[in-house]
């Protein structure tokens, strides 16, 4: 297996700003490894203010950690110059929970669609047209919104086009930082099995982006993730398999998430879908 | 079982600027009894914040009440004049919503703040203020009560500070509090602890709650009944239990299908697509003749477009507006 993204040992403190008192620095992120292969699916969880976020930033190169190394395809993050982060950027992108909220509301789909195309000068006005239209079949989008603003979209339309937009420049990873937890149920299971088919195990695990869903949902995580890392206090506290952190939790924190997705009942679930 | 609430026939329809009549509610009927606690399940759009929203007459200001009428305890909420009105709210019938900081004063201690509704509906002198409050701090924050009766709202935590909004909320002793997702903007473990509290205020305050969320599972063990919207009108309603373990209204199933659960083993790995419901969101601002959720319908028959089915009644007094239970 190739591996694509290696964190070591990642600190990150932030100094938040106090009105009077000490200046008490948090640190977000206290010694986390994590090793993101081509192909894989990573469910990262934990509670509000567990690092996960910061872990986010730091492996879409946002936010450079206080110390630790980041390598991506053996070259460390945290040393390279800013001109050399804006070749490896676009190999590695990153997925809001209101990604939408950056999009120019005059542009149109297309042109959200088409600007990394021609920052990067790297396809004509009918090929990027043709691609553009290949991405909206892909995130499940109709042709026809091509045309219209990103604004007359409804939310679950809006996130499958920031999905689509950080695909247009076929990254290597695509990270998640709680893109479905502001959408309903029903439009959070459709950008789920959209996150699992770009990662189907049927294409090879070089040609589909590697997914790192970062979710305080353990039950969707588990769904849609091989592994799962369970993080607080800034630290990972588990991981493993999700058959292994969803029927052998070892640690509380991993209990306490698992308590939270008590969903309606088992007898109704076991019933054929609809 | 004592009536608190009755919701008769309500009917709400919004006038966008834009042109374009929304039907947000259509013809509501809901009963909520002293105690009880009443979830309301559906997508956004589906008129439940609406619906919640009448509940105290808040409506915004292109939104009118088209027909209906809000009874609390033999009073119509419609009928009244506005200062009547403000007497009724916070004392009889209260409101939290989503993100309780934005009605937090940001330069003021909370607990001043939650004095200041007392204030409001006066009746206390500073001192009785002050006492009512710190017991109402005990109980919801334990032992960590005075620190947070001296704390300026950033220094919480979102879970405390929705904790702050239902103290002044339930300070007055309302005999309803309506909460419009109160935990959609909080991480699972906190969302929990949210529900937790509103469970124990309902058991020892007598507190009745009208809980309008899209997370089914949250009334699990909490609510006693639950009503679906769908396309502003009630699809469905009946015991909790029942209604979560076997949804008769296909919209209802096909809700509850969409999220993944750990119950059985089939959810976890094996990467299988979640069953989603087929089609687009229903638009409010077209009526069509037949059943709202026809064209996504995976049970439809030829009656379904040609009119709208009615509230059929089922077992256990709960209704379904759906013709398989009834023509």
């Amino acid at each position: 297996m190739e591996v694509l993204l290696i964190a070591e040992n990642l600190v990150k403190e932030y100094a938040p700003r106090r009105l009077r008192g000490a200046d008490a620095r948090v640190r977000a992120l206290d010694g986390v490894s994590v090793e993101v292969q081509a192909g894989a699916r990573i469910g990262i969880v934990g509670a509000s203010g567990s690092g996960k976020s910061t872990l986010a930033l730091c492996l879409a190169c946002v936010e450079k950690p206080d110390s630790g190394s980041i390598r991506f395809l053996n070259r460390d993050l945290t040393q390279v110059v800013e001109s050399e982060l804006r070749g490896i950027r676009p190999q590695i992108q990153l997925v809001f929970q209101d990604s939408a909220s950056a999009f120019n509301p005059k542009f149109t789909v297309g042109e959200v669609l088409e600007e990394p195309w021609i920052l990067q000068r790297k396809l004509n006005a009918a090929e990027r047209r043709e691609r553009a239209a290949d991405l909206l079949q892909q995130a499940g989008l109709p042709g026809n919104i091509y045309g219209r603003t990103a604004s007359d979209l409804s939310g679950g339309q809006r996130q499958r086009l920031a999905i689509a937009r950080a695909l247009a420049l076929q990254p290597k990873v695509l990270i998640l930082d709680e893109a479905l937890s502001a959408l309903d149920y029903s439009v959070q299971a459709q950008i789920a099995n959209l996150l699992l088919d770009l990662s189907d195990k049927t294409v090879p695990a070089t040609e589909r982006p590697a997914i790192v869903l970062i979710s305080h949902d353990l039950a969707m995580a588990a769904r849609i993730s091989d592994e799962i890392v369970v993080m607080q206090g800034g630290r990972i506290v588990e991981r493993g398999s999700p058959e292994k952190i969803v029927h052998e939790p070892e640690h509380a924190a991993t209990r306490e998430l698992l308590a939270c997705t008590i969903g309606v009942s088992a007898e109704f679930n076991q019933r054929p879908a609809v | 079982m004592e009536l608190l609430l009755d919701v008769q026939n309500l009917s709400v329809r919004y006038r966008p600027p834009g042109g374009g009549d929304v039907f947000a509610l259509q013809g509501a009927n809901l009963q909520i009894a002293l105690g009880q606690i009443v979830g309301v399940i559906g997508e956004s759009g589906s008129g439940k914040s609406t619906l919640a929203a009448s509940v105290l007459a808040l409506l915004p200001v292109n939104g009118r009440i088209e027909a209906g009428a809000v009874v609390l305890q033999g009073t119509n909420l419609l009928a009244l004049e506005r200062d009547e009105l403000e007497r009724v709210r916070g004392s009889k019938v209260s409101l939290i919503f989503q993100e309780p900081g934005v009605a937090l004063h940001p330069m003021m201690r909370v607990g001043a703040q939650i004095e200041e509704v007392l204030r409001a509906h006066g009746g206390q002198s500073k001192g009785e203020r002050r006492k009512t409050v710190r017991e109402l701090l005990d109980l919801i924050f334990g032992g960590e009560a005075e620190r947070i009766y001296f704390s300026y709202p950033h220094q919480l935590s979102g879970g405390q500070r929705q904790r702050i909004a239902i103290a002044q909320a339930i300070v007055c002793n309302p005999k309803l509090l309506v909460a419009d997702e109160p935990t959609a903007s909080l991480d699972s473990v906190t969302r929990r602890e949210i529900i937790e509290l509103l469970k124990k205020l309902q058991r020892e305050r007598g507190l009745a709650i009208l809980l309008i969320t899209h997370s089914a599972e949250l009334l699990e063990g909490f609510a006693d009944r639950i009503v679906v919207m769908y396309a502003g009108q009630i699809v469905e309603e009946g015991d909790a239990k029942r209604v979560l373990k076997t949804p008769r209204h296909p919209y209802t199933e096909a809700l509850l299908k969409c999220r993944p659960t750990l119950r059985g083993s089939e959810d976890v790995r094996k990467h299988e697509r979640i069953p989603v419901i087929a089609g687009d969101a229903p638009d409010s601002s077209a009526r069509s003749k037949g059943c709202a959720f026809e064209s996504r319908c995976a049970e439809r028959m030829k009656i379904c477009c040609e009119r709208e089915p009615e509230l059929f009644e089922i077992e256990n007094g709960g209704t379904v507006r759906c013709f398989k239970f009834g023509s």
